[in-house]
């Protein structure tokens, strides 16, 4: 078999096996550029509201939990609570928590739900076991022989030695411009 | 044949990713017959502890909503924690933790100063996490971590 057949069936057919981790990693990778902006693991729903109830930490706030989980409707999700020093008092539930402001009386109820497709891909981004570590490293070396196998794919004008060198050069570049402006 | 291959490999991503959303799959292994301590002793002497493997009981008061990679636990204190880590080889902790009462095994490190105190604590949650910054001041605890190798629910 020609060298260059050879090549054009390995950019093929690898490429087709990688499609999956490709989206897999691509999609994850966004959304983790945007941590900060937008949670992609989770969908979070927060209720507002206000209460009269006074907590303190220094006393037994069990009956006061309880009735500020009667008001809210909450008290059959009850988990616990935790009051650690300040004024942030949170009530775990089942599928969420409720936190209040013990000075202000200011609280909301979180609910957290799984973002689907999303939180799946971010699971796998983040290495979730050994053999996912070896299988997506596999992946890596895939995608670079994909990448590598790929600019020798066409002759001619728009070959590696041409258009295509040209390219290469921009697609370098532009990430070491990166670490200057950096 | 390929479109029933396509369409198959399809409908089992669209199923996993619709599927339950509450169940998790973080291990939940039966904590071997370790050094089992409780958390006031943990609190009192942590060197005694420190290199060994132990299982401590706790409530979970933080998870790690992004990573997923770092939990919290409090014994009677609500103002000590401690940092579980799943490090590499450990699936993410399962938001449904929070509130719950474990027994988690792992072993106990002392985190050096410097960086690695930095990269294990600001990690993928940013420095805008509540519970490190608490952490960070409280008088024990402060700079060790529970590397996680199993837990129970209670």
């Amino acid at each position: 078999m020609k060298l260059r057949k050879l090549n054009r069936l390995t950019h093929r057919d690898v490429g087709y096996l990688i499609t999956g981790m490709t989206i897999i990693y691509a999609l994850s990778g966004i959304t983790l550029n945007h941590k900060h902006d937008w949670n992609s693991n989770y969908i979070i729903d927060q209720r507002h509201f206000t209460t009269d109830i006074e907590f303190t930490r220094d006393s037994d706030n069990d009956e006061k939990v309880q009735q500020l989980l009667d008001d809210l409707g909450e008290t059959k999700n009850f988990k616990a609570s935790y009051y650690p020093s300040g004024d942030k008092l949170t009530l775990f539930l089942h599928g969420g928590s409720a936190i209040v402001n013990t000075e202000t009386g200011e609280g909301y109820v979180e609910r957290i739900s799984k973002r689907p497709l999303f939180y799946q891909v971010n699971f796998l981004h983040y290495n979730p076991g050994k053999w996912w570590k070896w299988f997506s490293d596999i992946y890596c070396v895939a995608l670079i022989l994909v990448t590598i196998t790929g600019l020798f794919i066409v002759k001619g004008k728009h070959s590696i030695t041409r258009r295509g060198a040209v390219l290469v050069a921009i697609g370098i570049i532009l990430p070491v411009l990166f670490l200057f402006l950096y | 044949m390929i479109r029933r291959i396509l369409g198959i490999s399809m409908i089992a991503a669209l199923l996993v990713s619709c599927g339950n959303t509450t169940e998790d799959k973080t291990t939940a292994e039966e904590p071997a017959a370790k050094a089992e301590v409780t958390f006031a002793s943990l609190t009192e002497n942590p060197d005694n502890y420190t290199g060994k493997e132990i299982t401590v009981e706790g409530k979970v008061v933080h998870v790690c909503m992004h990573s997923g990679k770092k939990m919290y636990i409090v014994g009677e204190d609500p103002d000590i924690r401690l940092f579980v880590s799943a490090g590499d080889d450990v699936p993410k902790f399962p938001t449904e933790l929070l509130g719950s009462e474990i027994k988690v095994t792992g072993m106990l490190e002392k985190i050096q100063k410097g960086e690695d105190m930095e990269s294990e604590h600001s990690g993928e949650e940013g420095e805008d996490c509540e519970t490190e910054a608490a952490m960070a001041k409280q008088p024990v605890l402060a700079d060790m971590v529970l590397n996680y190798s199993a837990h129970v629910e209670k």
